[in-house]
């Protein structure tokens, strides 16, 4: 039983977490870095104040979950992965107690945060919510475990096309700005939600102090300093798209600025959230021609990051600490004053100098590990 | 004409192609090499995927180093194992390559017919095979007006009858003044092409 958990957790825990190590980052500053003690226990309060209000979290979860399914599924179709097939063969008596292991640990954090709300529960007398937390937690793990035998099962399901499906596929052929979007979507539907639900909210909270007090422009512009750099992870997976998914892409005649026009479509549709809530929560006291700046800011801190990536592959955990390094950097000059055109201007003068010199010179390798 | 001068590839500092000189008239070219020898590597560098150093261009112009774009008009390119965003279908590849490189939509679907490919066109990638994934691939890369295609291992995976369809596209597009490098473990002549060059990649040359 010992080395068949070990090779499981290996390739599919471990992998589940590296993957996801970005969300979880993002996950860990909000909860340890913005909220503190008593936001989590009026937080979860709210959760266990009633069976309506208990569901929310288990909506979370179940969204979380299927993200766990989704990962699985790919994983398991991954040709160096196929050796998991031998698992299937195994008895029920030894695959279910290393299956439903397996997905309480990718099941792990909702877990821990369920626990929490029991205990809360519990200590409050709400029997109810408890029923409905532990029912929700418990049958999200079976769900995982028993996603996963069907797997094993049938890896390969018939991939079916529907009629409407198709003639819609038939009449409109998909523009390319949003071939990205879309695989994205697709692909880390978790990461991008979390990312677009915490920046707006960053964005919403931070223009609502400005009804409570006197502060200049600098406040907002730190706050979409901090939201636009946590959408930067969606630049990351732009860069393995366009390198790794879609590798004939750098084999077709365009030229440098079409090619960056291309990823600025994209990334302005991925950021239309974050604007939207700009414009509608922008305080009076901020001009339209200083929103319209803080906007650039987003747009060309994003193309400096995508440039950046050209100048040698890194892996996203390395990423995920230069982005914090760039926010922490981008604040001490905002609280020194520095405009947000200027930001703007030199995240897109470095963004073109790196483009321009590495695109070309840019080796993609299909590595297992990247050394930062 | 093509040339490659100087040409050298190292991957961390190990050198895996070394070519002084090799030019290229119009015409087919078979690219032999055992496994690792280099041959996708090759091929990866001359469509512009991979950096090297030296020299690759057009003997009338186009160099890829420094006219990367003007380069990459008169080229096509199709990978061993095309590789594709699983919710594209081939007509959204096909018309987003075709509207990039001004390829005519009656010509790309003439090329689908050729090539049978037509009635897959509308499928996601993912619900493909990957014999389907290759000739939406190869229909990408012989359509329009290629002076260079390069054809990294074209007929794995394809059935008899496109495998003939793509030998007699070949030597049309090679008759016509194009030049085609492909690689393949099968011979040629076996596969009903008559008229081509054979080069070797043996010790990091090419021979």
């Amino acid at each position: 039983m010992k080395p068949v958990f070990k090779v499981l957790q290996r390739i599919i825990v471990r992998e589940f977490y590296r993957e996801h190590a970005g969300f979880f980052l993002l996950v860990i500053g909000i909860g340890f870095g913005f909220m503190g003690g008593a936001e989590h226990r009026a937080l979860a309060q709210y959760f266990s104040a009633s069976a309506g209000t208990a569901i929310i979290p288990v909506a979370i979860w179940i969204m979380y979950a299927v993200q766990v399914g989704l990962f699985n599924s790919l994983a398991i179709t991954k040709p160096e992965n196929h050796i998991l097939f031998t698992f299937g063969l195994a008895g029920k008596l030894t695959q279910w107690p290393v299956l439903i292991v397996v997905a309480f640990q990718q099941f792990l954090p909702a877990v821990a945060y369920g626990t929490f709300l029991l205990i809360m529960a519990f200590s409050t007398a709400k029997y109810q919510v408890f029923a409905i937390i532990s029912t929700g937690l418990l049958a999200l793990v079976f769900s995982i475990a028993f996603h996963f035998s069907r797997l094993l099962l049938s890896p390969w399901r018939e991939r079916k096309v529907g009629k409407i499906q198709e003639f819609m596929r038939r009449k409109f052929t998909m523009p390319y700005p949003l071939f990205y979007p879309i695989w994205l979507s697709l692909r880390q539907p978790l990461m991008l939600l979390g990312v677009k639900v915490f920046s707006c909210l960053m964005l919403a909270g931070v223009a609502t102090l400005y009804n409570y007090d006197t502060f200049d422009e600098r406040l907002l512009l730190m706050g979409c300093s901090v939201a636009f750099s946590s959408n930067l992870i969606i630049v990351f997976e732009y860069h393995l798209f366009e390198n790794k998914s879609l590798s004939v892409w750098k084999a077709l005649p365009m030229a440098l600025h079409k090619r960056a026009s291309f990823f600025w479509m994209s990334v302005f549709a991925l950021l239309l959230p974050e604007i939207v809530v700009l414009i509608k929560h922008v305080p009076s006291s901020i001009p339209f021609y200083q929103l319209f700046s803080f906007v650039l800011y987003g747009l060309s801190l994003s193309f400096a990051a995508y440039a950046f990536l050209f100048r040698r592959q890194i892996n996203v955990e390395t990423f995920v600490r230069l982005i914090l390094a760039e926010t922490l950097l981008s604040i001490i000059m905002i609280l020194f004053q520095v405009p947000a055109w200027l930001l703007a201007l030199t995240a897109c003068g470095a963004g073109i100098y790196w483009y321009r010199k590495y695109y070309y010179r840019f080796e993609y390798l299909v590595l297992p590990e990247v050394e930062p | 004409m093509i040339v490659l001068r100087d040409f050298r590839k190292s991957f961390n500092n190990h050198p895996v192609l070394s070519i002084q000189y090799q030019s290229f008239e119009p015409g087919l070219y078979w690219i032999r090499g055992e496994n690792g020898s280099g041959k996708s590597t090759l091929f990866k560098c001359i469509a512009g995927l991979l950096p090297f150093e030296g020299t690759i261009a057009f003997d009338d112009g186009p160099d890829l180093q420094k006219n990367p774009v003007e380069f990459r008009k008169r080229l096509t390119y199709s990978e061993a194992e095309p590789l594709f965003p699983g919710f594209l279908t081939g007509r959204d590849l096909m018309r987003f390559a075709g509207k990039i490189r001004s390829v005519p939509v009656t010509e790309q679907d003439e090329y689908c017919r050729k090539l049978d490919v037509s009635m897959h066109m509308d499928k996601p990638c993912e619900a493909c095979s990957s014999g389907m994934l290759k000739k939406i691939s190869l229909a990408m890369a012989l359509s329009g007006q290629p002076e260079l295609i390069v054809l990294d291992e074209p007929f794995i995976t394809l059935d008899s009858a496109t495998r003939q369809t793509l030998s007699s596209l070949l030597s049309e597009k090679t008759k016509s003044g194009a030049i085609a490098l492909v690689s393949s473990h099968e011979p040629l002549d076996e596969l009903g092409i008559r008229d081509f060059t054979t080069l070797n990649i043996y010790q990091k040359q090419l021979i």
